[in-house]
């Protein structure tokens, strides 16, 4: 390198620090020392790898130029002899000029220099002014930008390739604030909440919580699962477009924290599942549509897997075994319905032959009564399903209720039968009873015509009645009225069946005539005979302030008597056992009364208790009963009362007369 | 005089002889047509009638005989016990209490009423 002196001598004597003193004095150490830097100064800037020179603008001679500058610019002639025209290349000569006549404001120019092979190759050229001495020099320092260039353009290229990703991406992405305000969105992200561009939406978007989440509480209840895990994914929620139509989006959404472990941002990306969403929600709709219609069925519905595992189980199911869905799912189904135990191998059938299997009033005890069960097995159709729904309807009451009509017509037959038998039977029975009247009256004594029949004949009427007497003629006489009563009086009460009832209704107290015939029953003398209604315990379970019912007292009274009649006797016919015991029963039941006469006597089987109603009808041996009082009971209560007689018995467990009267009386 | 129309012979006899050993003279018919045709011929003040005969009813008995002689009154006497004399022979004084119903062990209680119908014709 060259220094830039005026005096060539002094300039040396400067740059070495040597005072003319020190000169004339050893010298040599310090100037050594002083060499041996400038050539470490010399080899650092042969080193860089910019072209450096520096030039004598007034001579346009070059004074100095480091290892690049003669590399790369040629500028390899011996100092102080290239000539800045000549050596420099035009592009840095141009920078030159430029700063020296002040029209430059940066300090750093581009250009484009020759390269090696003719190409041209890109410097970053800087030029300093500086003053030494009185002489104005420039230090021109410039670079290959090459390499940065093509670096830059590589950044360029893969930045912009990313920020195609980016703005067309079908997902819609952001980064927001902490603080909760975005800082850039893409225009699939405004296109998705209907803003013309990302623009747009960031200039219109103020509150996010209310802008763009329906329900801010969505919104932060996501914000708290950030910040606890960090991020989150597939958030759904129910976002608000810019025209405030509502659809669904799912978000996935992570902290980017900075270099000190700060909250720097959230990147988040956001789909709109409005379309699966709406799928789903009516899929849900249609199965939750589909359990309610099966919920509510009045009917037991299981579905049951080829095994015969329950799949599925409604509320009349639950309601029935009072088992809970999830309970009773993947049990056997005769551990859920003990009562199907018996049809496992016809519900086995059904599933395997695919084909549908019905039993009709089954017979279930459940908590000692009697139920009757329809069941319907039918194996599944769809494809690839296999298994089987079973349907149970308790037909109970129906079946109680055809046989109750079963019964009452069966009775209204009787019941018109007895009365054309019994008008049939008057007749020939007056003629008995009235011509015994007239065999009486024309043997006796004080009967005018009587007389005078006897004296024309000459025969003696007090002798004849005499004779009578004595072969007890008048005996088979009452013996022959005794018996045509009888039978009048039988028919009497057979009528009573077809008789409607005419007597006035007026509103009666049905505990006050229970308690008569109570008194009645204890003192009746046909029943004392047999059966003491005093030994009998009677356990009354009357409801408290029944309302009267409209009804004929007297008939009522004969009903009830009947029935304890009825228990009575029945009682009578057990041996031994417990403590013989009526148990009453009164209570309201919708708009009736209900009454009760429960006895704890043999009971009698089904076919028995099917015939119990009709007329004459009787289990007692003869003599005992007419069998006519269950019948007229049952016509005085249905016929004249429209209300229900029914009994409930089973062989060894007693039997219970149940009767409901309306309040209100007959409609 | 009474008239008897009961198709039923022995309920016919038996209330024929009793009604004569009362005192009462007794025409007896088994049909209600035999006993309009015995109206004809013999006037009577009471005529004892069954509800169900062969031919014309007693109902449409008694209506033929009102016609033909309107002083005639009328019990009745039946097998049915839900017999109820039409309205309009309320105006013959057949209401409920002149209805008997068969068997009438006593025939006195049929007596009695016609005794006691023959005294009201009496006593005007």
């Amino acid at each position: 390198m060259q220094g830039p002196f005026d005096s060539e001598e002094a300039d040396r004597r400067r740059l070495m620090g040597l005072g003319d003193r020190s000169f004339k004095k050893s010298y040599y150490p310090e100037l050594r020392k002083r060499l041996f830097d400038l050539e470490r100064f010399r080899a650092l800037l042969d080193r860089a790898g910019e072209a450096i020179f520096l030039c004598d603008l007034a001579g346009g001679l070059i004074l100095d130029a480091n290892e690049a500058a003669r590399s790369r610019l040629g500028l390899t002639g011996a100092p102080g002899t290239l000539r800045l025209e000549v050596a420099v290349p035009a592009g840095i000569l141009e920078v030159i000029a430029e700063v020296v006549s002040g029209q430059a404001a940066a300090p750093v120019r581009r250009v484009a220099l020759p390269g090696p092979g003719g190409a041209a190759v890109p410097f970053e050229v800087s030029v300093a002014l500086r003053m030494f001495g009185e002489a104005r020099h420039a230090l021109v320092v410039a670079r290959d930008i090459s390499e940065q260039i093509a670096a830059e353009e590589a950044t360029r290229q893969a930045w912009a390739k990313y920020r195609d990703i980016y703005e067309n991406a079908p997902v819609g992405i952001y980064r927001s604030t902490p603080a909760g305000r975005y800082i850039d969105v893409n225009p699939r992200f405004a296109a998705m909440f209907g803003y013309v561009s990302a623009e747009e939406l960031l200039a219109s978007v103020t509150d996010i919580g209310r802008q763009i989440w329906c329900d801010p509480a969505d919104r932060e209840a996501m914000m708290e699962i950030i910040e606890r895990e960090g991020e989150v994914r597939e958030y759904e929620a129910k976002n608000r477009r810019a025209d405030g139509s509502v659809f669904w989006t799912s978000r996935n959404k992570r902290v980017v924290r900075g270099a000190g472990g700060d909250i720097d941002c959230f990147e988040c990306f956001v789909t709109d599942v409005t379309a699966r969403k709406t799928a789903e929600e009516k899929i849900i709709k249609a199965q939750k549509h589909i359990k309610n219609i099966i919920d509510s069925m009045p009917s037991v519905m299981i579905g049951v897997d080829p095994e015969g595992r329950v799949t599925h189980f409604n509320q009349a199911a639950e309601r029935d075994t009072g088992l809970s869905a999830a309970s009773a799912r993947g049990r056997d189904i005769r551990e859920v319905l003990p009562g199907l135990a018996g049809q496992m191998a016809r519900v086995r059938a059904a599933v395997a032959e695919r084909v549908p299997m019905a039993t009709e009033k089954n017979v279930v005890s459940r908590e000692g009564e009697i139920h009757y069960q329809d069941v319907l097995v039918y194996p599944l159709v769809a494809n690839g399903v296999e298994g089987a729904v079973i349907r149970v309807d308790d037909v109970t009451d129906r079946v109680r209720i055809e046989e109750m009509m079963l019964q009452s017509e069966k009775m209204f037959s009787l019941g018109g039968l007895a009365a054309g038998m019994a008008h049939e039977i008057n007749n020939p029975l007056g003629g008995i009873l009235q011509g015994l009247q007239n065999v009486r009256r024309r043997v006796a004594l004080d009967l005018p015509g009587n007389l005078e029949a006897a004296r024309e004949i000459g025969l003696d009427l007090a002798a004849m009645r005499r004779y009578l007497e004595r072969r007890e003629v008048f005996r088979f006489l009452d013996g022959i009225q005794e018996s045509g009563e009888r039978a009048a009086r039988i028919v009497s009460n057979m009528l009573d069946f077809s008789r409607r009832g005419e007597a006035r209704k007026k509103p009666a107290d049905l505990v006050e005539i229970m308690e008569k015939t109570i008194a009645l029953a204890s003192n009746d003398y046909d029943l004392k005979k047999r059966f003491d209604f005093r030994q009998i315990e009677i356990k009354r379970e009357f409801a408290p302030e029944l309302p009267q019912v409209a009804c004929v007292a007297a008939e009522i009274e004969q009903v009830f008597l009947n029935v304890l009649k009825n228990a009575a006797q029945a009682l009578a016919e057990r041996a031994g056992g417990e403590k013989p015991r009526i148990v009453l029963r009164m209570a309201k039941e919708l708009d009736n009364i209900r009454i009760e006469v429960e006895d704890n006597g043999p009971g009698m089987e089904e076919k028995v208790r099917k015939r119990i109603f009709e007329p004459f009808f009787t289990t007692k041996e003869p003599g005992v009963g007419t069998g006519l009082g269950l019948s007229v009971s049952y016509f005085i209560i249905t016929q004249n009362h429209s209300g229900s007689f029914t009994m409930e018995s089973e062989p060894g467990k007693g039997a219970n007369c149940v009767i409901r009267l309306p309040i209100g009386g007959a409609s | 005089m009474v008239l008897v129309v009961d198709d039923e012979e022995m309920v016919r006899e038996n209330l024929g002889a009793y009604l004569d050993d009362e005192g009462f003279t007794v025409f007896l018919a088994e049909s209600g047509e035999a006993g309009l045709a015995l109206l004809g011929r013999q006037g009577c003040d009471v005529a004892v009638v069954d509800m169900r005969l062969p031919g014309i009813n007693g109902n449409k008995f008694i209506q033929e005989a009102n016609a033909q002689n309107p002083g005639l009154r009328f019990l009745i006497h039946t097998g049915s016990l839900n017999y109820s004399p039409p309205a309009e022979f309320a105006r013959l004084g057949l209401t409920s209490d002149r209805v008997f119903i068969k068997p009438v062990p006593d025939m006195s209680v049929i007596a009695e009423a016609i005794r006691r119908i023959v005294a009201g014709e009496e006593k005007p």
